[in-house]
């Protein structure tokens, strides 16, 4: 018998994550399992570091953590109003296909519900490429949610 | 909710893992599953080598025989472990439209197959009919890794 109970879900604060959000919870209820909220900034935009770079990514980083924080909010408000236990990681920057898998290992999660679509790309019916990279290099299962 | 499970099946190895694991997770949850089998028929090809060897394996008849076969053998280890079951078979020039359109058909509320079936070329490519059942889908589609991916 399969029951999840241990389900990551990235958010990115947008609606298509809030839907992946849902459908987590949904299947968190159905097996009496828990979630975890992963919210994974992506890498830095700046080329420049050291002396130079080195405001500018402060700021970066300071806003990138704060829309990470929000979306993870979400989440912990989500699942106390499902009544499902939850837990949040921030992760620090990095390609978000690398930390959403880097973070499920580390959790022990036994499956990953992500949306379908991403923020970015203009074909509505294209797959979010972070989804399918997490697709193709993951090594447990995906829930791939529209 | 996830009350019907489309479970598609090519009768490959990569699939039956998927099959093992949608019935797993139908027996938990007290979840129904509708097998789908699609045989891709060949489309004529006007040639006069084509026309010389002809293989009985692009017979629709053949090839709707061996979807039934397979989708039999799913539907038998479903009710072997107690899980209600509907077994399909169909021909379609394209299974990703196939799988697609039985999940509307069926009323299917959840379709879990492997990310890529018998024509997979590596576990680094996620095949193309799943790809194109995961960009069109209205339902949410769990996707099953290759059991070698395990450790």
């Amino acid at each position: 018998m399969i029951v999840y109970r241990r389900i990551l879900v990235p958010v990115d604060g947008t609606e298509r994550a809030a839907a992946a959000l849902g459908a987590a919870l949904g299947l968190a209820k159905l097996g009496g399992g828990a979630i975890v909220g992963v919210h994974v900034a992506g890498e830095s935009p700046l080329l420049a570091t050291g002396d130079i770079g080195g405001p500018f990514y402060d700021a970066w980083r300071a806003e990138a953590d704060r829309v990470g924080r929000e979306a993870l909010d979400y989440v912990v408000r989500r699942a106390t109003e499902a009544g499902v236990p939850c837990e949040t990681v921030l992760a620090p920057p990095c390609p978000p296909w690398e930390g959403i898998i880097a973070v499920a290992r580390e959790r022990g999660c036994d499956v990953i519900v992500i949306a379908s679509h991403g923020r970015r790309g203009v074909a509505a019916r294209l797959l979010g490429s972070e989804t399918q990279r997490v697709l193709v290099h993951c090594d447990i299962p995906v829930l791939v949610v529209r | 909710m996830y009350d019907r499970i489309l479970v598609p099946t090519d009768g490959s190895d990569v699939s039956a893992a998927a099959e093992q694991a949608a019935i797993a997770f139908a027996r938990a949850h007290g979840s129904e599953v509708v097998v789908l089998a699609v045989g891709q028929p060949q489309p004529p090809i006007a040639s006069a080598e084509a026309a010389m060897a002809i293989d009985p394996g692009i017979d629709d008849a053949v090839l709707l025989a061996t979807a039934k076969e397979h989708a039999r053998n799913v539907a038998s280890a479903a009710e072997a472990a107690g899980v209600r079951c509907t077994s399909l078979a169909v021909l379609d020039y394209s299974p990703a439209d196939a799988i697609l359109a039985t999940a509307d058909s069926q009323g299917c509320d959840l379709i879990f197959m492997a990310s890529h079936g018998r024509r997979g070329l590596s576990r680094l490519l996620a095949g193309s009919v799943t790809q194109k059942v995961l960009a069109d889908a209205h339902v949410p589609v769990m996707v099953m890794r290759p059991p070698a991916a395990r450790k």
